[in-house]
């Protein structure tokens, strides 16, 4: 009998704390989203008042901003200064791809992201500004599709978590 | 920037001495794409020393100048004289070289890339051609980069010393000092190692060190980059990178103090201005102009007006005839004007 409910116990805890991590998905993307966009600002002053140079840009930044987006622009930023020979646009693909799985970004996201990265430091700052303003354009976009996903999803995930393991407890005994 | 205490003992001070080795081309490396950093890594020491200019243009072979000759290199990182054996160099290359030399900061350069050409780290400047671009008649900036060249920047750490004995006045002052001299003879490289041997001070001559301005239009005399000058050129020297000279000069004026004022090729209307407000600030003045004689050099508006007017109490002469840097004639103005010498009109 112990053992019985002891195994009971255990499926519920797990099909619950797997409902649980999956609403966390949701609310960790648009926490990133809202960081990626926190950064962004930050950078886009940097390059349009002060010209600072992008190593030094990227690294400061990256010191200010909450995990895991830090890791990307931190490793951005070390590529850069580093000086193998890899233009901004290379740099930003390789960081990325390197901090990714770090990220709860989905596919669409990194995508902007991602071609965001390939005018960066390339252009003079009017360009600059512009594709500053497109890509802040699109996250503002993405951080709305997430954040509506997220109030319907959250509950569901963690209901469900519950549910299904009620249910196979149910089915079970 | 200023470690040379710990570089350089006082006695070096005395030979001839060009900053040589590896390190010396690091910035060089870093400026350019991954695929010709191999190439000119490939290349001999002896070779790298003689290099005067890298120059990378879009679908044309690399090429390379140095002690008037020029040359090739190749895919394996060699020299050649065969054009075809040439590595040809692409778009990619020249567009991708200009943001490593800006550490991908392209925004941040677009002032210098208005004037034509970037000073990158160490020093070195890099002349761009591509497509200007001008608003309201003037230049806006270039894109669509299609060449590049890179030219090397030379210290000779030391090539004043033989010259300073004639150039200061007792231990702490010195003659205003013209140098002459046609193009490609040394007289930037010349100018750099005596304003870095007033500012330091020559020991040998007992001679402790004037605070010296320098007004680097054309970013050549310090290599500064970002603010941050590259070349030696003194422990009390403060530089002016970038900016007008007339403007300078009054700057510094106001703001430095500086016993000495350095500018390189000075000879605009606007410049005779600010040299007599200079002088009459009791600032010293060294510069350099383009010209084969002093002959030469009189026929020339502002120089040669100043130069008539005995403002130079010492004019230095130079030629490439043993090599660049040959110090042809040293004048002393002040005996030769006793004999009618300038004076003439």
């Amino acid at each position: 009998m112990i053992i019985k409910l002891f195994g009971c116990l255990i499926i519920m805890a797990c099909s619950t704390s797997g409902g649980y991590l999956l609403a966390i998905g949701y609310t960790r993307r648009v926490r990133e989203l809202r960081v990626f966009q926190q950064a962004l600002q930050v950078l886009e002053s940097e390059i349009l008042f002060t010209s600072t140079p992008l190593p030094q840009a990227v690294l400061q930044i990256a010191s200010r901003l909450d995990r895991p987006v830090d890791r990307l622009f931190g490793l951005f930023g070390h590529i850069l200064e580093q000086r193998v020979g890899h233009t901004a646009g290379e740099a930003w693909n390789m960081a990325i791809d390197g901090t990714r799985d770090l990220l709860c970004l989905d596919r669409e996201d990194i995508d902007i992201v991602r071609s965001f990265g390939q005018n960066l430091g390339s252009t003079d700052k009017e360009n600059q500004e512009k594709s500053f303003r497109l890509v802040k354009y699109q996250l503002e976009t993405q951080l709305r599709k997430a954040e509506d996903k997220r109030n319907k999803n959250e509950k569901l995930c963690k209901n469900l978590g519950f549910l299904l393991g009620a249910a196979l407890v149910t089915l079970l005994v | 920037m200023y470690t040379y205490e710990k570089e350089r003992p006082v006695l070096e001070d005395r030979g001839i001495r060009e900053v040589k080795g590896k390190e010396r081309y690091r910035a060089i490396f870093d400026a350019v794409p991954v695929n010709i950093r191999k190439m000119i890594g490939g290349l001999s020491p002896e070779d790298m020393d003689g290099i005067e200019e890298f120059r990378l243009k879009a679908g044309a072979p690399f090429i390379v100048y140095g002690k008037n000759q020029s040359a090739f290199i190749t895919q394996n990182g060699s020299l050649t004289r065969d054009r075809h054996k040439a590595y040809a160099v692409t778009r990619e290359d020249t567009e991708k070289a200009l943001q490593l030399m800006c550490d991908c900061s392209i925004y941040s350069i677009v002032d210098e890339l208005k004037e034509g050409y970037i000073t990158i780290r160490g020093g070195h400047r890099v002349g761009v051609v591509g497509k200007v671009v001008t608003e309201g008649g003037s230049v806006k900036t270039i894109k669509d980069i299609s060449g590049l060249n890179i030219r090397v920047s030379r210290q000779v750490i030391g090539c004043g010393s033989g010259l300073m004995p004639r150039l200061v006045r007792g231990k702490e002052s010195v003659y205003n000092t013209l140098i002459i001299s046609p193009p490609q003879c040394g007289k930037t490289t010349l100018l750099r190692d005596i304003i870095r041997q007033l500012s330091d001070g020559v020991p040998a001559l007992g001679f402790f060190g004037l605070k010296v301005g320098v007004v680097d239009e054309r970013s050549e005399l310090a290599g500064c980059y970002r603010g941050i000058p590259q070349n030696r050129i003194g422990i009390r020297t403060d530089v002016l990178d970038a900016c007008p000279k007339a403007q300078g000069i009054m700057m510094l004026i106001r703001a430095m103090s500086p016993a000495v004022i350095a500018t390189d090729e000075l000879g605009r209307v606007e410049d005779l201005a600010a040299v007599e407000e200079a002088l009459n600030a009791g600032v010293n003045i060294i510069t350099t102009v383009h010209g084969w004689n002093t002959e030469d050099v009189l026929r020339k508006p502002v120089i040669g007006e100043l130069l008539r007017t005995g403002v130079f109490e010492r004019v230095v002469v130079l030629s490439r005839r043993r090599g660049p840097g040959t110090v042809e004639q040293v004048i002393d103005v002040e005996k030769k004007q006793n004999e009618k010498g300038f004076g003439g009109s």
